[in-house]
């Protein structure tokens, strides 16, 4: 016989009810999350709520019991959600994405991960499946079904203040929702009978609707087809306050959350909000926030991070077209004119990054808008302590540049537009192939005077070969032979190293991935790891000139980062390098050989599945912006 | 507390077979397999205990049929090693799966002995080149290991001696063969040097390979340790390796490395060994001469040796059975003062009582706590509890008492025993796999775990 339930018929003691032991259909939901290998990395608590909650949400469906409904119209969940929120993940639209996740490839592939296989093998995976079986079994549909019609109405999760989480969950059928949970209430007063232990179940009447408890640090309440599931007795009461009572309070009504909503795309299938300033001192997002005191680093995020310190939120939206997903991210904050980090900002309209570069066998390209006379003018103020990068960076530059003044004849003799190109290499069968294969990379910069400065620029670069070959001689290696090459009608200068004493040609020296290579077209100086890149590079941009009414290629206004990337032609690289990245994980992961391989073979896998990335960041009078298109290939 | 074997006495005992009957427990099998090996997990230390001392040395010593193709897969993962950090990783991943132990402690030993001078401008597969050749020769002749090892093209070039002209022999490295590889300080002139120097001529290391240039050969007839005539390289090693001052300078060695470095042998307790040496036997029948002895199994050995910063990690993780990250456990030991295939004199790494100065005793501290971090790439793979319970310990106390078994044998002090048991059950807050983890790094730090 159940222990009989209480119904405390006292909201304050509801809202406040001591810690106690959960029944034990909690305890088996609560132990599996916290034992199961992947929650176990996750030490924040509030995965395992969100995670958790889920699972109870699941579980809820898949009950059978007298039909209940109690249907109304559903106001969106911010509606009801307190304006302390410091997170806030909203899924309007959630069978967009378990279409894609729950579909039966993708499942297959996710069982092919190692860390399912390890998952799999634990026993408390079998205690799982066991259970779904059950419920599937009883209820007549397929789990997967099950989560679809579960999350298919929406779902939010919110996070607030004092580590409280709430989690809602718009359940396409609210007479089943409603079934789940008189099963779920029944579970649990039939294990704490059989505990001879008094019934946990709690209820209580407020705001009109009854929430329940099953255990400590729980409280929910069904309302129609919506249910609310917190961690915090107290955050599920301001809720219900706020449904009652709409001149309380409510994040939807935040002028902050307001502005977020409108600086992403609408309609998407997902949208996540955060108010920066709130945010407790996370030490990760700290980390995020440091100013490198390393000049590359620097150079390259200083405006990015100067952004996100100022901003006081940042709303991410998921929109998925067909095989496309786009990731938009916005922020409020800039970085300053008076900032040290404007370097990284295009203070005229027009003004901005080159498109990308694109070449045949691109891996990578990414194209900036760096004030490089501005960053290096600002050098002291940015790196104080001079750090050992630096000061070796200088010291080779003064070799190079002998008796110019760093700041003005030389960074000031270059324009901001800067583009970085990664390349697959086909290498020549008359040279013959390494043993491992490196992607061939080049820097492009635009000079402000080319004909007085590329000169200059040669000097500085053959200076730089002839210090890499008095070093590599010390050292006993073979150095590096100087040549000119033309391609079209640019000359340019190659530098390489003699392959007629190799006795292998099939498994070169590393050293025979670099053919490094300098060479002007028009404006731009190229600056290359192989030759090959560089002609590439010249046939690209000659044809990006040519297609410039200007002569002068036009930039992308306001955007400040441009990064493209072929994904799969990096999982192509990968593969044809397997066994050298195996032998790595090996000794980097200390993993035997079978699940170094399993791990490479799952990356090459995730890469091949996502074909293109693109990702771009843009300063706007209003605030940051950074959209993230990814294209997938979805097996 | 274990038994203990009597004291050898007199010394012309002390190389004789140990006899099980005066007590042979797991305190002097885990003795014996720290020795050969790094570090004994439970089943090594359970087969050792069974099968009794001299059984279980035949084991060691014996070919082993699985080696062959071990070596041979480590030798082609590895050849993609190029980097010094990468060779130092492969090593010690070698050293933790070998089929055989007793040949990677004697790589370790001769690397040491043998040791290169300045790797900087030496291509790491050269180093990689020299270790294999180590390993080759490691039990074997003393006059065809120095003979292979000393003129493999990284001990060259890293001694400054790439280029051995009949006009300017290469007096520097002559020195380091005679003062560190071979008959050691106070046992040659510098006449010896001189000739030893030209006995070298016509070795070049050219393109990363050793070539013998007869025409920068000085063919004169030389006169070394009371020989003369035209001794060239051969001769000049098989000279070296028959002299009792070299013999014996191996014999010492080997002595502080297998049984104690607390104080000098009597010389007429290295004489039986040096002379074993000079009549031509392999490095490994002298090894095992002495890992079979009296004295190997009695105080005058037990833990008389501190362990380097090697033997003192891998001695903690080769227990766990389980792989760990070899690259980052490669700059651990960086940082503990012992780079593989980079030591820091001719003269080998110090060993003794360098190990543990105080500083380098709170980085094995930092270390220790780094291994058991749960959250470390090493503490992800390290599960105490889950050892524990593959042989049998599934309650908490005797998961702590398994724990002290495996890493001490259960040999230390009653008091700070009953102490640690205690402070393991009573861990407050902290589940047992933390309590455990900190067991773990606390008997790191033990005293008596510094020792091998």
């Amino acid at each position: 016989m159940a222990a009989r339930e209480a119904n405390t018929g006292n909201p304050a003691a509801f809202f406040t009810h001591p810690a106690s032991q959960p029944p034990s259909i909690l305890a088996f939901l609560g132990g599996w999350i916290k034992k199961a290998p992947f929650f176990k990395r996750h030490t924040y608590p509030h995965f395992r709520w969100i995670w958790g909650g889920l699972w109870i949400g699941f579980c809820l469906l898949e009950g059978i019991g007298p039909a209940l409904a109690a249907s109304e119209a559903m106001p969106p969940v911010v509606q009801w959600i307190p304006e302390d929120a410091l997170l806030v993940l909203e899924v309007p639209n959630p069978r967009e994405v378990l279409d894609i996740v729950l579909a039966p490839e993708i499942l297959q592939q996710i069982q092919q991960l190692p860390a399912w296989k390890n998952f799999a093998a634990a026993p408390n995976y079998r205690e799982l499946q066991q259970g779904v079986q059950f419920l599937e079994k009883s209820l007549q549909i397929d789990w997967v079904a099950g989560v679809k019609k579960f999350l298919g109405g929406g779902l939010t999760i919110s996070v607030h203040p004092k580590e409280a989480l709430l989690l809602a969950v718009d359940c396409e059928d609210p007479e089943m929702l409603q079934q789940l949970h008189e099963l779920l209430r029944g579970f649990a007063s039939i294990e704490a009978a059989k505990q001879k232990q008094a019934n946990r179940v709690k209820s209580t009447e407020y705001r009109g609707q009854t929430c329940w408890s099953f255990g400590p640090q729980e409280a929910h309440c069904l309302i129609g087809r919506r249910l609310l599931l917190t961690n915090k007795p107290d955050l599920l009461k301001q809720v219900l306050d706020r449904r009652a009572d709409a001149k309380l309070g409510r994040l939807a009504d935040s002028p902050y959350y307001q502005t977020a909503r409108r600086a992403t795309a609408e309609p998407c299938s997902a949208r996540l909000y955060a108010h920066l300033k709130a945010l407790p001192g996370v030490p990760q997002l700290q980390k995020v926030l440091q100013t490198s005191s390393e000049p590359l680093p620097a150079l390259l995020f200083t405006g990015v991070v100067e952004s996100l310190r100022r901003s006081t939120w940042l709303a991410l939206s998921l929109r998925i077209e067909g095989n496309q997903a786009v990731l938009q991210a916005a922020m409020d904050g800039k970085p300053s004119e008076e900032s040290l980090a404007k370097f990284a900002i295009a203070s005229d309209p027009g003004q901005g990054a080159l498109p990308p570069v694109e070449t045949p066998r691109v891996l990578a390209s990414v194209s900036f808008y760096r004030d490089l006379h501005g960053f290096y003018a600002a050098k002291d103020k940015l790196f104080p302590e001079r750090t050992g990068g630096l000061i070796f960076f200088e010291n080779m530059m003064g070799i190079f540049f002998t008796g110019r003044d760093l700041t003005e004849e030389v960074f000031g003799q270059l324009g901001p537009e800067v583009r970085l190109v990664v390349a697959a290499q086909d290498y020549d069968p008359a040279i013959g192939t390494p043993q491992i294969q490196l992607p061939a990379f080049a820097v492009i910069f635009r000079m402000k005077e080319p004909d007085k400065f590329f000169e200059i620029v040669e000097e500085a670069w053959q200076k730089a070969l002839g210090l890499v070959n008095f070093t590599r001689g010390q050292q006993a290696l073979p150095g590096l032979i100087m040549d000119k090459g033309i391609h079209g009608q640019t000359k340019y200068t190659v530098a390489y190293f003699s392959a007629k004493d190799e006795k292998d040609r099939k498994a070169l020296d590393v050293r025979f991935n670099f053919r490094p290579t300098l060479a002007r077209t028009g404006p731009y100086a190229i600056i290359s790891s192989t030759e090959q890149l560089a002609c590439d590079l010249i046939d690209a941009l000659q044809k990006e000139l040519k297609q410039s009414p200007t002569g002068q290629t036009l930039p992308l206004s306001g955007v400040h980062s441009v990064a493209v990337v072929r994904s799969s032609q990096i999982a192509s690289l990968l593969r044809t390098n397997r066994e050298a990245l195996v032998r790595q994980n090996m000794v980097e992961k200390g993993n035997s050989r079978s699940a170094a391989e399993n791990e490479i073979d799952m990356l090459i896998t995730i890469l091949g599945v996502v074909e293109n990335l693109k990702l771009q960041i843009a300063s706007k009078s209003d605030g940051a912006q950074a959209t993230l298109e990814a294209k997938v290939q979805l097996p | 507390m274990a038994q203990t074997s009597s004291s050898p006495s007199p010394l012309q005992d002390a190389w004789q077979l140990f006899d099980p009957a005066e007590g042979w427990n797991l305190k002097w099998a885990g003795h014996l397999l720290r020795r050969v090996g790094f570090g004994p997990t439970w089943p090594e230390l359970q087969k050792a205990l069974s099968q009794g001392p001299q059984k279980t040395v035949d084991s060691l010593f014996q070919p082993v049929p699985e080696a062959e193709a071990f070596n041979a897969q480590m030798d082609q993962w590895d050849s993609s090693a190029t980097t010094l950090p990468a060779l130092r990783a492969w090593q010690l991943r070698r050293m933790l799966e070998t089929p055989q132990p007793l040949v990677e402690k004697m790589t370790l030993f001769w690397q040491s002995h043998l040791a290169l001078g300045n790797v900087r401008n030496v291509p790491p597969p050269l180093i990689r080149d020299y270790l294999r050749t180590i390993r080759r020769h490691a039990l074997g002749r003393l006059d065809q290991l120095l003979q292979a090892v000393v003129l493999q093209p990284a001990m060259l070039l890293s001694h400054g001696a790439e280029a051995n002209r009949k006009a300017r022999p290469s007096e520097h490295f002559a020195h380091v063969l005679l003062e560190h590889f071979t008959v050691g300080p106070g046992a040659f002139t510098e006449k010896d040097v001189q000739e030893t120097a030209r006995a070298l001529t016509g070795r070049f290391v050219l393109r990363d390979e050793l070539r013998f240039i007869e025409r920068e050969y000085d063919d004169g007839p030389k006169t070394l340790f009371g020989q003369t005539g035209p001794i060239g390289a051969e001769e000049l090693f098989s000279l070296l390796a028959r002299q009792p001052a070299t013999a014996k300078a191996i014999a010492r060695k080997l002595y502080r490395f297998f049984i104690s470095e607390a104080e000098e042998p009597a010389e007429a307790l290295l004489q039986p060994l040096a002379e074993r040496l000079i009549q031509g036997q392999t490095i490994g029948q002298v090894v095992e001469t002495m890992v079979r002895s009296k004295c190997f199994f009695s105080p005058a050995a037990y833990r008389r040796r501190v362990k380097g910063p090697v033997e003192w990690a891998l001695g903690l993780l080769r227990p766990m059975e389980t792989l760990v990250p070899t690259e980052p456990l490669g700059h651990a030991l960086v940082e503990l003062g012992q780079a593989l295939g980079e030591p820091p004199t001719p003269a080998g790494w110090s060993d003794g009582a360098h190990w543990i100065t105080p500083a380098l005793l709170l980085l094995r501290g930092k270390w220790a706590q780094q291994f058991w971090a749960s959250g470390s790439p090493f503490g992800q793979k390290l599960d105490p509890v889950g050892l524990a319970q593959r042989h049998g310990a599934s309650a908490p106390s005797a998961q702590a008492e398994f724990l002290l078994q495996l890493y001490l044998q259960g040999d230390m002090p009653a008091e700070m025993r009953n102490k640690l048991l205690r402070e393991s059950q009573s861990a407050g807050r902290q589940t047992s796999a933390d309590a455990l983890r900190r067991l773990c790094q606390t008997l790191a730090l033990l005293p008596e775990f510094q020792l091998v």
